[in-house]
């Protein structure tokens, strides 16, 4: 069990969707979710080290900063995310060009089609 | 001798003496004749004595003896000068006489002559004088140089001629050598050829010698020996002043030889012939023609060296040239050869002169042209001519049906100046003058103007025509009329633009929806999946059944938009346009939302004039409308009351459309790609699918609008659309 998942996405069905699955299967101690990269930027730039969650689950498709806003941001302090945030993109429709794309951010572990299932989760506990 | 000398002695010494002795009177009748007379005169004694002397005298010379005679009355003894005796053969004979008076001896009582035929006498004196006065004329007078060298080779005497050609007189000569006058290069020479004289064979030779002015005379000089005692003791040279034959004959030969040079080097064929038909001349281009070195020609009679000629034309002009004196020209097929040739002939004093050219392949070019202006002249195309500077020389039928110029028009004009107008690329006319430049064929496309001010597109193909030395000569410019294909081409061009840009839309669009199409499935597979899961008394359980209804939900709205996005993208959506009034489709839109307006307290100025009318959908303006001012509606500022301005103007260039608001404002930097975009939010905190905008911008471009905004956070947003003037 990993102790902290942060959930970001701008759907309020698809956060309840996930942090269930992620509940039911005992995935970490503490799920957060945020509606907008804004605040879950703000988050990450004001905890310290040991508070990074271990795994964030992050939406691709949101209005005004959008997951590649997010990713480029956390880009820019790599080295204080990386081998501690496993970032695994879950989105709704899966596009190669995304995917393609994704693989360019070293903080990336996964690309996940929504909804989260079991085989999805048993891919992120085994990458993390 | 002794008195004892007897009478008969005397008688027969005057009897045979060999003079004639007569005694006659003072009147000159015969008393007494000598036998001799007989011998010398051919009279007998007999026939003279009793007559008179004076009867046989020469009438010339009687006067002379008839003075004599006179005066031998006073005198002793007179010798008369030489007179002519009548011969009894009828010849005269010159005597020599004495006379002698003895009157006064009775015994003889008359005068005694004594005469002697010295007839041969004279007449050799009379030779030697005239041979004497030969040599003087031969030598004084002669009009060459003659002088005489001693066997030493001084100079002895010179004749007048030498005085006035030389300017030497006798006393600047006398007793020199002859070496002293000579040009120095010809001494040896004149040497050699004194020797040669000296030796006893006379011959001529030519000198150069320095006369007193130091001029330099040419002299062609005959010596002859004088030969005395079997030896040449001087030379008589005669000497001719050859300096201006010598000059002209130079000049002559230089002359022949620029003639010749001028004659060879003439690239037509020439030939002269004499009156007898034979060749007197050939230049080398005609001995190359024909391959025959032109010394085997001359002399030779034309007619006899080729006699297929008689049957020729050519035989009959040169008969008429030879008969009238007057020159023509004129153009031959000559069969054996299977060349065609270009004749003119001369008369000149001696004969004729021949020019002949080549010309088949001039012919067979003149023969192509003739063609190819037939075919320039037919054909669709515009054809042009132009001089090596560009000039029209030339355009056929079709370019006037083409353009509405004629030839007269264009004629010495520069095409590209006459047909160029406001629109043709500046670009197009530099590319075209510098390929122009080159001396290549070249096509090019570009736009023309009628003389009608209309506007034509046209293909040109330039070909430069070039001569042997590899400059332009001449242009030939093909012009055809393009526009059908170059509009439809244009047309084409717009068309694939748009078909780029809808491609460009429709892969977003597709991307968008099938994102958007699925997140409400995904949501629903997955609260279907945990449901079951779940304590139907629960709390979770109610929430995940009220999410699955509001994923159902959302799953009908995107289906909602796509249907709407759909029939404005879909094909047939440009047909069927009507005339709105823009002022009443506003009031229209601002009356549906007043009571949301009021609810936030907020205002709509609306600046339309009532005559604005546009060309478009009904249903599409009011649906831009609405989703603008709700846009304003939505996004306002709680810092202020909330003012939007609609307003509508005629442009210059069409209608514009303007909504504008002071809501909250977008950072345009930010948003200013994706505004537009389907489902693209900037708001995080209202409601909203980011569907609108798209559809408004889908809308106004479907009616060939164009929109922007501008916006500053804080400030508020102002839309604005343009329809350019529709066509009527």
């Amino acid at each position: 069990m990993i102790n902290r998942a942060y959930i970001i996405d701008d759907d309020d069905i698809s956060v309840f969707l996930t942090s269930m699955m992620l509940e039911s299967h005992l995935f970490a101690r503490t799920i957060e979710s945020y509606v907008n990269v804004e605040d879950a930027l703000y988050q990450l730039q004001h905890i310290p080290d040991e508070n990074l969650p271990d795994v964030i689950l992050l939406d691709l498709n949101m209005p005004v900063l959008n997951g590649w806003d997010f990713l480029e941001t956390i880009s820019q302090q790599e080295s204080r995310f990386l081998g501690r945030c496993h970032v695994f993109i879950l989105t709704s429709s899966v596009d190669p060009l995304e995917k393609q794309q994704a693989t360019q951010y070293k903080l990336v572990n996964g690309f996940l089609r929504k909804p989260l299932d079991e085989s999805s989760l048993a891919f992120i506990t085994k990458a993390v | 001798m002794g008195n004892n000398l007897t009478q008969e002695f005397y008688s027969s010494l005057i009897q045979n003496s060999h003079d004639m002795i007569t005694i006659m009177d003072p009147e000159g009748f015969y008393k007494y004749v000598s036998n001799s007379v007989e011998q010398h005169l051919s009279y007998t004694v007999t026939e003279l004595i009793g007559n008179n002397a004076l009867h046989h005298i020469h009438p010339d010379d009687l006067p002379q003896v008839l003075e004599s005679l006179h005066a031998v009355k006073n005198e002793s003894q007179i010798k008369v000068k030489p007179f002519r005796y009548l011969h009894k053969n009828g010849s005269w004979r010159w005597l020599s006489c004495i006379a002698t008076n003895m009157l006064e001896n009775p015994a003889i009582g008359g005068y005694v002559t004594n005469s002697r035929d010295i007839t041969e006498e004279v007449e050799t004196e009379a030779l030697r004088q005239r041979s004497e006065a030969y040599y003087k004329a031969l030598f004084f007078n002669h009009a060459d140089l003659v002088f005489t060298l001693n066997e030493a080779g001084l100079i002895q005497d010179i004749n007048e001629s030498v005085t006035r050609i030389t300017n030497y007189t006798a006393a600047d000569v006398k007793d020199k050598h002859f070496v002293n006058f000579l040009e120095s290069a010809y001494t040896e020479e004149a040497i050699e050829a004194f020797r040669k004289i000296i030796a006893g064979v006379a011959h001529n030779f030519e000198t150069k010698i320095v006369d007193k002015q130091q001029q330099i005379l040419d002299l062609s000089i005959s010596l002859v020996p004088v030969w005395l005692d079997n030896r040449v003791t001087a030379v008589h040279c005669i000497a001719k002043d050859i300096t201006q034959v010598k000059i002209s004959e130079k000049l002559q030969k230089e002359q022949t030889a620029q003639l010749n040079n001028i004659l060879g080097s003439i690239t037509e064929a020439f030939f002269a012939l004499n009156k007898q038909w034979c060749f007197t001349y050939a230049n080398k281009a005609f001995a190359s023609y024909f391959n025959i070195p032109s010394e085997h020609l001359i002399n030779r009679n034309i007619w006899q060296e080729s006699p297929d000629l008689v049957h020729s034309l050519f035989y009959h002009k040169c008969l008429q040239v030879m008969s009238t004196g007057v020159a023509l020209e004129f153009e031959e097929y000559i069969e054996p050869i299977k060349a065609t040739t270009h004749y003119k002939i001369y008369p000149f004093v001696d004969g004729i002169a021949v020019c002949f050219t080549d010309i088949t392949a001039k012919k067979a070019a003149q023969d192509t042209l003739e063609k190819l202006s037939l075919v320039a002249s037919k054909t669709t195309n515009g054809v042009i001519i132009t001089d090596k500077k560009g000039k029209v020389e030339w355009v056929n039928n079709s370019f006037t049906l083409l353009t509405g110029y004629s030839n007269a028009e264009m004629l010495q004009q520069d095409p590209i100046t006459m047909l160029q107008g406001p629109e043709t690329s500046e670009a197009d006319i530099r590319n075209l003058k510098r390929l122009l430049g080159l001396g290549i064929p070249f096509s090019e496309e570009l736009l023309s103007y009628k003389k009608s001010g209309e506007k034509v597109w046209v293909a040109t193909d330039i070909t430069p025509i070039l001569n042997e030395a590899g400059t332009i000569e001449k242009y030939i410019v093909i012009y055809t009329d393009i526009s059908d294909r170059k509009f439809a081409e244009e047309k084409l061009l717009q068309m694939n633009e748009n078909l780029v840009m809808q491609n460009r839309d429709l892969q977003q669009f597709t991307y968008i929806v099938s994102h958007n199409l699925r997140a409400p499935v995904a949501n629903m597979m997955g609260l279907t999946k945990i449901l079951p899961k779940l304590d139907t008394g629960g709390p979770s359980y109610a929430t995940a059944l009220a999410n699955l209804d509001k994923s159902a939900l959302r799953l009908d709205a995107v289906i909602c938009d796509l249907s709407k996005i759909l029939s404005i993208k879909g094909p047939d959506n440009a047909e069927a346009t009507e005339t709105i009034n823009l002022q009443s489709i506003s009031t229209e839109v601002i009356q549906s939302l007043v009571e949301t307006t009021i609810a936030v307290k907020g205002t709509i100025e609306m600046l339309v004039d009532k005559d604005i009318h546009l060309q478009g959908k009904r249903a599409y303006i009011y649906s831009i409308l609405h989703n603008l001012v709700t846009n304003a509606i939505k996004y306002r500022s709680e810092e202020r009351p909330l003012h939007i301005l609609l307003k509508a103007e005629q442009t210059n260039d069409g209608i514009s459309l303007q909504v504008q608001d002071n809501g909250l404002g977008m950072d345009m930097q930010a948003v200013d790609q994706h505004i537009f975009k389907l489902y693209k939010r900037f708001h995080v905190h209202t409601e909203g699918r980011g569907l609108g905008l798209y559809l408004v911008k889908s809308q106004v471009e479907a009616m060939g609008g164009t929109i922007n905004v501008e916006s500053s956070p804080g400030i508020g947003t102002t839309f604005r659309i343009c329809f350019k003037r529709q066509r009527a």
